[in-house]
């Protein structure tokens, strides 16, 4: 290590990973920079982490990036010499790029081209790739069913191999919107620069390397409000998946609201309705129902019945498996994810991305929240400990019970009546797992409670209830986790979490992030028993938002009488 | 065939045919002597085909070719033989001069030949010249072929001395006359150094002698004093001594290696950076080593990683430097500097830093190295290097070593030699290997005053047996070579580059000048910095500068994650429990932390480690003795008389400290009818142990 620049705020590991300290001088160049070939993957305080991956770097080339120019990037900007392999492996990645292209022949196939004969030959013994390649017109051709579009893409990614796919997009149904310049309440209205730019980055002018792919903003950043950016500039019909009824009529009023849309236009498919309509809201629900395990999805055929020009997939995240599959054959529609937390415990993220597109636009939560655009968030952990006799009980309980236990720790009504006491005059959200528990603290305190079993009209009149300020706070089960329009919600308190979930945590500190008058502050509570598998839990949940450059206070009590001293 | 089964006479009839054929003539004729069937064309003569076929050499078949003539049989046979060995022609190599010696003795003879070539034996001047030393000629040969014998019996451990000699069944000394006929040519070969044509050897002898110069010249094929070849060029016949010794005498003058400059030289200090690398293992407590081997070989997940940790280096360098020895070697010599030790438990061994250790790794790097090479300096040569120390000046035996006279400083000579490097640019390494071993050979080198200087080298077995002159230059060498690549390369001082010819070439690094003492001061690394690390809030410790104390003192509270720089550690639960257990408090490593941080450390962090620290628990395990009362009453009673050491667990259970009740107070008990009695209790219980001495006494 004889050339150390300790001005230069990078370090680039060995796994590919770029650290870049924030404090450097040249922290917005080298950020501008990685935007362009690396993927953010974690911003806390002091040193954001990206990544350079096959597909990043085959983004930064498909908008005209060299592999010299990335590499060259890395070097000017980096502390110390690059590792050999990286720069290596860089020009590797890009070497594959528009090595394979997908383009459209006639009628309803699709032609695979290959730049050389050994890459043409490596992809003819693929098993992988045989059921997907029919015919082989040209040593450097194959014949692709239009069908296998989505599969066939999914395969090459993970041979390594990207594709650029200039097949194109079957217009779809025109329909032509158009975003209002006040909304109907009279407030003049316009996407927010980072709205429009990442709506336009998703559009690229109506060209085949754009019209698919994900957008990652932080909750309350306004991702409808992208979504119908989106649908303004493709001007066709539009079906938009969403996770619950909630969300759909969260989604048709805001379209009524700021675009050109009206009630006829506008179809919900969900629930008890089946409208299909120029903009169709569809629930992932229904789309995945069955009568049984054997049967088919019935409601897939929604895919069919019309010329669909764009797909939009909210809370891509939650993307279920058996929509995966249909979306395989949707290749040839224009297709948008949206999503504030990218992470699935199920790892399949890169599914996300073959199939959907790749992330076409992310911004660090901190990053919106110095520029104002979601609220500014102060996150506490709560640890309070149990009485001795439940102690007892969790010492005696099989593991499996112990997190049920600490959760339903009882004290815990003390201190949500405590915390709500102390924000008495902002609208306040008691987020738990249990319903029993749940219940318990609606009938201790007096408070509604919204959860699975209440019905969609009980949720619609209390939901108004809460946004007027006729009710100062809500108890809510994990269904308020998504997609809960909540604009005044300026205090959450979660009295107990699903495991380690990190993306729940997010979500749930999401209901509160939508900008506020005054200072802007949002409280986001967590309550655990203390010294427990709950405590262990609630570390894991943090990481996500911790990577997010949140920094949780710990408050630990000592006794379960005690009360908070502090100002939380 | 054997060429001293040949009819020399005959072949010297037809050598003065070969003699005068051109040279094409005579390859031509080669053609044809591998097979008696072989013919060739008949033009390939050219203007000698007429001599050719009058002089009977060779004779016409029928489809017009020619091929050799029947009495020209032997000369044939010993041209197919002379064309095989092409002993004059260019360095003979060990091979070749191991086939000629498979081919001209039977199996016991030459596998006692073979295996001898490092002796003073055949492959020297001192072979030809014993001979000529001795008017014995006839004991000469008893000796020689009683050696052979002898060697070819198979050893006998009950034996070791040798058997009496048996005169040899066959002579090949008839006469004295054919003594010194031999003698004449060995002499001959001698004094003109370069081979002779063998049609030249009557003129070797007087007059008198020639009648005896076939059976003398066998004598001297057979007892290879002489040897015959085929010049390739002109494919004249010649004759000389040992091609070994007629190489090693007609050599050129050694030149001294060219000096040239160089680019992209490395010269990093490995074996300093796997001691450190290893050391940094060894003080997570955790450096398991596999108990059941005999040397320190480590858990293979943990060789593995640090496979990933060491440096990387060249294919020309690491060809020399695989990855196990070097493992091997780091662990060698921290153990011997005792920054770390072998730590055996009941249940594991470790292989653990020690206290030196801490103290070693804070000082910068040069500060380290300049140690090391200290620590190698100051290191004695030992009589015979039966063991290996990697810190020993000298690796490996130092076949120089035995001294009869004089006191010889090998670390004086070896760095005479190593100071002759060129201040700017660089050598190729062979080329100043092979200049060296012959003019800097400490038999020779006159930069050793002579009273100095080793009488002998010593063979391999610590035996003290003056080698052959040549032998030594090649011991000389591969001492050299030894030194380059054991401990110039992993000490860093040299630095080395491969060029495209695919010879190595190298300089002196500034280790090397402090190593010789051509510097005062040495420079290597990086200066540690202070403020090294970030501690993030999801726990990961970013080291922005490499500082090696920091990551030794973190490695006990973290898990190692990365390398070099970069998010190297990640704080956990499981490692903050371990430093626990080895008494680390959380302030202290709260502290530690903060040390090293350029941050103030996030709040969540502190916290959560305090938490960690906080959730252990010490546990004090003692012995004791328990009392079941059966009820109250009497745990009341028996408390009562055995006083305040005995302590109420429960309303019938009672513990007495130790490990069993003293007769009297059991008397006492007794007395007051209380009777103590050891428990039937389940097996496995302690108080059921038979290896407790004193349980007979409860």
């Amino acid at each position: 290590m004889n050339e150390f620049h300790p001005e230069n705020p990078l370090i680039v590991q060995g796994d590919h990973t770029v650290l870049v300290e924030v404090d450097s001088p040249l922290y917005a160049e080298a950020r501008d920079a990685l935007a362009r070939f690396a993927e953010l993957v974690k911003s806390p305080e002091h040193i954001h982490t990206y990544r350079i991956t096959p597909l990043s770097i085959w983004n930064a080339c498909a908008v005209g990036d060299t592999a010299e120019t990335i590499v060259g990037a890395l070097r000017r900007l980096s502390k110390y010499p690059l590792p050999g392999h990286v720069g290596a492996s860089v020009r590797d990645f890009a070497a594959r790029y528009g090595c394979l292209k997908l383009t459209r022949r006639d009628g309803d196939s699709l032609v695979l081209s290959v730049r050389d004969l050994p890459l043409a030959e490596e992809m003819a013994h693929q098993k992988a790739l045989a059921p997907l390649l029919r015919a082989r017109p040209a040593p450097l051709e194959f014949e692709v069913a239009a069908v296998e579009r989505g599969r066939l893409k999914q395969a090459l990614i993970k041979l390594g191999f990207p594709t650029e796919d200039l097949a194109g997009y079957l217009a779809g149904e025109q329909f032509p919107l158009a975003l209002h310049l006040a909304a109907l309440s009279g407030r003049p209205f316009a996407p927010r620069d980072y709205q429009r730019e990442a709506a336009e980055l998703f559009h690229a002018g109506g060209a085949e390397r754009g019209g698919s792919g994900v957008i990652v903003l932080p909750c309350g950043a306004g991702k409808t409000i992208v979504g119908m950016a989106c649908m303004a500039l493709v001007r066709a019909s539009t079906l938009i998946l969403v996770t619950s009824v909630t969300a759909a009529r969260q989604w048709k009023t805001e379209l009524l609201d700021k675009t050109t849309l009206t009630e006829e236009d506008i179809g919900e498919y969900c629930g008890d309705n089946k409208d299909v309509r120029p903009v169709t809201l569809a629930t992932y629900q229904i789309l995945t129902h069955r009568p049984s395990k054997e049967s088919e999805f019935t409601h897939f055929k929604i895919f069919d019945q019309r010329d669909w020009g764009l797909i939009i997939y909210d809370e891509v995240h939650l993307l279920p498996a058996p929509v995966f599959q249909i979306t395989a054959s949707l290749q040839a529609r224009r297709r948008l994810g949206l999503t504030a937390t990218l992470v699935r415990e199920d790892g399949l993220e890169n599914e996300v991305f073959a199939l959907i597109g790749p992330k076409k636009y992310d911004v660090p939560w901190k990053e919106m929240e110095k520029q104002g655009w979601i609220a500014k968030a102060v996150c506490t952990e709560i640890r309070l400990p149990m009485t001795e006799e439940r102690r007892m009980d969790y010492a005696v309980a099989e593991a499996r019970h112990k997190f049920r236990i600490a959760s339903e720790n009882p004290g815990k009504l003390r201190l949500v009546r405590q915390l709500l006491d102390r924000h008495r005059d902002v609208p306040v959200l008691i987020i738990g797992m249990y319903v029993d528990q749940v219940e318990g603290f609606a009938r201790e305190i007096g408070l509604p409670l919204l959860s699975g079993a209440s019905s969609q009209a009980k949720r619609d009149v209390v939901y108004g209830q809460f946004r007027r300020g006729e009710i100062r706070a809500l108890v809510v089960s994990k269904i308020a986790n998504f997609s809960v329009d909540l604009p005044d919600a300026a205090v959450a308190i979660q009295v107990s979490g699903m495991f380690g979930s990190r993306q729940e945590e997010a979500q749930r500190l999401g209901r509160i992030l939508r900008p506020k008058p005054g200072e802007n502050q949002a409280h986001f509570y967590s309550l655990v028993s203390r010294d427990t598998v709950e405590q262990d839990f609630a570390l894991n949940r943090q990481l996500f938002l911790c990577e997010q450059g949140y920094e949780y206070r710990i408050i630990t009590l000592d006794s379960p009488d005690e009360s908070l001293s502090q100002p939380a | 065939m054997k060429f001293f089964d040949t009819d020399w006479n005959c072949i010297f009839h037809w050598l003065a045919v070969w003699n005068r054929l051109s040279v094409a003539a005579r390859r031509h004729y080669l053609l044809a002597v591998p097979s008696h069937a072989a013919t060739v064309a008949a033009e390939g003569y050219g203007g000698d085909l007429a001599f050719a076929l009058q002089s009977g050499l060779v004779e016409s078949v029928s489809t017009g070719r020619l091929r050799p003539t029947q009495a020209s049989v032997p000369f044939r046979a010993l041209m197919a033989q002379l064309a095989k060995f092409p002993l004059f022609d260019h360095k003979p190599t060990r091979q070749l001069l191991d086939e000629y010696v498979v081919k001209h003795y039977i199996r016991e003879e030459s596998d006692s030949i073979r295996s001898s070539w490092n002796k003073p034996f055949w492959n020297s001047l001192a072979w030809p010249r014993s001979f000529l030393d001795l008017a014995d000629v006839r004991g000469w040969e008893e000796r020689y072929l009683t050696w052979v014998e002898k060697q070819g019996r198979p050893a006998s451990s009950w034996r070791w001395s040798p058997r009496p000699s048996q005169p040899p069944k066959v002579t090949w000394f008839p006469s004295p006359e054919i003594g010194e006929a031999a003698q004449c040519l060995v002499r001959r070969a001698v004094d003109s150094v370069q081979p002779v044509p063998i049609l030249s050897l009557p003129d070797a002898l007087p007059e008198r002698l020639r009648p005896g110069l076939e059976p003398a010249l066998k004598a001297c094929l057979r007892f290879m004093l002489l040897y015959p070849a085929l010049r390739q060029d002109s494919l004249e016949a010649v004759i000389g001594l040992c091609p070994a010794v007629v190489y090693l005498l007609n050599r050129p003058a050694p030149v001294p290696p060219a000096v040239e400059p160089c680019k992209d030289l490395i010269g990093v200090a490995f074996r300093l950076e796997d001691m450190t690398r290893v050391l940094a293992e060894a003080a997570t407590g955790e450096c398991r080593i596999n108990r059941s081997s005999y040397g320190q070989r480590l858990f293979k997940v943990i060789e593995d990683k640090l496979r990933e940790e060491f440096v990387t280096l060249p294919p020309w360098l690491e060809a020399h430097h695989e990855f196990g020895s070097r493992l091997a070697t780091a662990i060698g010599c921290l153990t011997s500097l005792k920054l770390a030790e072998d730590k055996p438990s009941s249940t594991k061994r470790l292989l653990a830093a020690t206290a030196k250790d801490r103290k070693w790794l804070a000082q910068p790097a040069a500060n380290r190295l300049a140690g090391l090479l200290f620590e190698i300096r100051r290191r004695q040569p030992e009589k015979i290097h039966f063991s290996y120390d990697p810190l020993s000046y000298m690796p490996g035996q130092f076949s120089f070593g035995e001294m009869k006279k004089g006191d010889f400083d090998h670390h004086a000579w070896l760095g005479s030699v190593w100071r002759q490097t060129p201040d700017e640019g660089c050598v190729a390494l062979n080329a100043f290997l092979d200049y060296h071993a012959r003019v800097s050979h400490p038999l020779r080198n006159p930069a050793i005053p002579e009273a100095r200087r080793p009488r002998f080298a010593s063979a391999y077995d610590g035996s003290e047996r003056a080698l052959r002159e040549e032998a030594i230059e090649e011991i000389c060498r591969e001492a050299l070579e030894k030194f380059f690549w054991q401990r110039l390369v992993p000490l860093g001082c040299v630095q080395t580059t491969l060029r495209e010819d695919g010879q190595i070439w190298f300089r002196l690094s500034p280790a090397g000048k402090y190593l010789f003492g051509q510097a005062a001061e040495l420079a290597y690394g990086q200066p540690a910095a202070d403020a090294a690390i970030v501690v993030q809030p999801n726990f990961d410790i970013v080291f922005l500068q490499p500082n090696l104390s920091a990551e030794v003192e973190l490695s006990p509270l973290a898990e190692h994650v990365g390398n070099g720089v970069g998010t190297l550690f990640r704080l956990s639960r499981r490692r903050v429990i371990l430093a626990a257990s080895q008494g680390t408090t959380a302030e202290a490593a709260l502290t530690l932390l903060q040390k090293y941080s350029s941050k103030p450390l996030p709040a969540n962090v502190t916290e959560e480690l305090r938490s960690w620290f906080a959730a252990c628990r010490s546990l004090v395990m003692r012995r004791a003795v328990l009392i079941d009362a059966g009820d109250a009453e009497t745990a009341l009673r028996v408390r009562r008389l055995l006083g305040p050491d005995c302590r109420g667990l429960g309303s019938t259970l009672l513990e007495w400290p130790g490990t069993h009740v003293h007769p009297k107070l059991r008397a006492k008990l007794t007395e007051q009818g209380l009777f103590l009695e050891k428990s039937q209790g389940p097996a496995g219980s302690e108080l059921l142990k038979t290896d407790d001495p004193t349980e007979d006494q409860m």
